[in-house]
């Protein structure tokens, strides 16, 4: 099963864009994160839900003592849990520069190697440098379930 | 021996570069020990002052194989979840009075550092810290500035609190029970006095919110139950046998390693995991310093600087004036430069004072004293200081940031004011401190 057959067409994110409308493309999509390509038209990085949640709303005393918290937590405020204005925000301040990138000719099975390998859920399929779109452990997953797997 | 020979040139020339090298920060301490034992072994071979043999034997097996062992026993306490069912009960017993939550934290972190390494008990304790203050919606600050202080402080009252007193221990061949005896009056007399100056220079902070306080809870704390069970009793024998260890003619670490091979046997830890949990690099310094003066003594220039000194501390009347200077003198340079190079060099300067017959046990502790509290002076005193600047920085509050500067506003006085109180107790109490 090669992963051009199961990745997922994406937007990329451009200098200027609002997180809001990036992190919309992601839950459009359903993928935990998109490339970012840089003004020179280079994909320079990724922009990741997870690691903008990691940066702007979950502190790591709050990760570390988890455990230790109780129901009555509500009134936590954490600083920079404005929904609203963080979706106004550019994105360019939240991208991180590890974008890991698979030729589309790939197997599934090294992808899903890869994804082990480096701890992270999703990877960018591009052909030729071409982006063409997320593979995601979902994904594949889905592929095995419908059989699209038996697609050459 | 009067005159300076070329060899102790040399030896001197390794000794001052490889210390600019560690305090300059150019490259990690570690690595500059490890280059400045190998060149100091190679010149010494050269010029003939210095064997590799004897460079084996200046590395304090004793310091080491401790540290190696204390660092294994909180590695395998700290998965059980102790520190953090410790953390959720402070919460509870302070019932949201932040005066009350900066006192029972300090205990806590002082009574743990006193036995386990400071450094591990801030990092365990300063996240829980943070999360403690932000269900409070209180500044974290002043309790992240008191953890690191009174850490420091707490650990510099026993033989195993702080990594200077285990190499002035060691080689002085102090007990236990002595450095606590000894240590113990003046460490209680500064850290009630420490917590009674940061209550007053935080009494802004410390103002209750008026809110119901919420607390963290105990449900999921512990982990681990059963080995917690295990690593406690391992500890307790440790600590036993560190009360007795001198009557039982063991070496503190041998001790430690009976509470290490029970935590051993009684847990079955993954090895692999365990051993990557020490702090190699910590220790390779160690073993560094030594070999690199023991070079220098080897070359004679240590007894040659302790005759001089000697000259000064024989008068009786001025072995205590010596002791506060020295004390003084630690501190002051410990709060700006890592303290264990100076302890390390001072304690074979010590050394070489007995062999021109001062009774050099007043010396031993001025030393433990100065180098434990002057880490308290600046956030680069203390690898503990570092460590609560680090999580200031990391809770994302801003009023919880604490720089440089707002460090030394309060650390300065803390160190100057623990100096002066160690003082007084060591003016008034000097014939204690005559004997080791």
């Amino acid at each position: 099963m090669k992963i051009k057959h199961i990745s997922i067409p994406t937007k990329v994110a451009h200098p200027g864009m609002r997180i809001g409308e990036v992190m919309w493309e992601c839950v459009e999509k359903d993928v935990p994160g998109i490339p970012y390509v840089d003004a020179e038209g280079k994909l320079s990085g990724r922009f990741s839900v997870r690691h903008l949640f990691l940066l702007c709303c979950i502190p790591e005393d709050v990760i570390h003592g988890a455990h230790l918290l109780g129901d009555d937590i509500e009134h936590l405020d954490f600083p920079h849990m404005r929904a609203d204005e963080l979706m106004e925000e550019v994105v360019d301040d939240y991208i991180f520069p590890d974008a890991i990138q698979l030729s589309s000719n790939f197997q599934a099975i090294k992808a899903l190697a890869i994804m082990e390998q480096y701890n992270t859920e999703y990877l960018f399929v591009t052909e030729e440098g071409e982006y063409q779109g997320v593979v995601t452990r979902m994904s594949i997953a889905r592929a095995v379930v419908t059989k699209e797997c038996c697609v050459e | 021996m009067e005159t300076i020979t070329s060899e102790m040139w040399a030896s001197a020339i390794v000794l001052v570069l490889s210390y600019v090298l560690i305090f300059s920060e150019k490259m990690h301490r570690t690595i500059a020990a490890i280059l400045g034992a190998v060149v100091m072994i190679g010149i010494g071979m050269l010029m003939g002052f210095y064997t590799q043999e004897a460079a084996i034997l200046a590395v304090d097996g004793n310091t080491i194989l401790l540290l190696a062992a204390m660092m294994m026993l909180v590695a395998l306490l700290r998965p059980t979840g102790a520190f953090d069912f410790a953390a959720v009960h402070i919460t509870h017993w302070a019932n949201g009075n932040p005066k009350l939550l900066l006192i029972y934290l300090s205990l806590a972190v002082s009574v743990i550092s006193m036995i386990l390494d400071n450094v591990t008990t801030v990092i365990v304790f300063a996240p829980l810290t943070v999360l403690i203050c932000r269900l409070l919606k209180i500044n974290p600050m002043p309790y992240l500035m008191a953890e690191a202080m009174l850490s420091n402080i707490g650990g510099a009252a026993t033989l195993v609190g702080d990594p200077p007193n285990l190499m002035i221990g060691s080689a002085a061949n102090i007990s236990f029970n002595s450095f606590l005896v000894h240590m113990g009056l003046p460490v209680l007399v500064v850290w009630i006095g420490t917590v009674g100056l940061m209550l007053y220079l935080f009494r802004n902070q410390l103002k209750s919110g008026g809110e119901d306080p919420r607390k963290l809870v105990a449900t999921h704390a512990i982990k681990d139950a059963q080995g917690l069970k295990r690593i406690l009793f391992a500890l307790g024998v440790v600590v036993v046998l560190f009360f007795v260890h001198h009557n039982l003619h063991l070496l503190p670490a041998y001790a430690s390693f009976i509470g290490v091979s029970i935590a051993l046997i009684s847990m079955r830890p993954d090895v692999e995991k365990l051993f990557g949990s020490v702090n190699w690099s910590v220790l390779f310094f160690f073993a560094g310093l030594f070999i690199i003066v023991g070079g220098v003594e080897s070359s004679g220039l240590l007894d040659l600087f302790g005759h001089k000194l000697a000259m000064l501390a024989e008068d009786p009347a001025m072995l205590m004036l010596t002791g506060l200077l020295l004390m003084w003198v630690a501190a002051i340079l410990s709060a700006v430069v890592d303290n264990i190079p100076f302890t390390v060099t001072m304690i074979l300067i010590i050394l070489g004072l007995e062999s021109s017959g001062v009774n050099i046990a007043p010396l031993w502790w001025a030393l433990a004293l100065g180098v434990g509290l002057g880490g308290n002076g600046t956030h680069l005193g203390a690898t503990a200081n570092i460590i609560a600047v680090s999580e200031s920085e990391k809770s994302g509050m801003p009023e919880a940031r604490i720089s440089p500067m707002i460090w030394m506003r309060t650390g300065l006085p803390v160190m100057f004011f623990g100096l002066l109180l160690a003082s007084f107790v060591y003016w008034f109490f000097f014939e204690m401190f005559t004997t080791a």
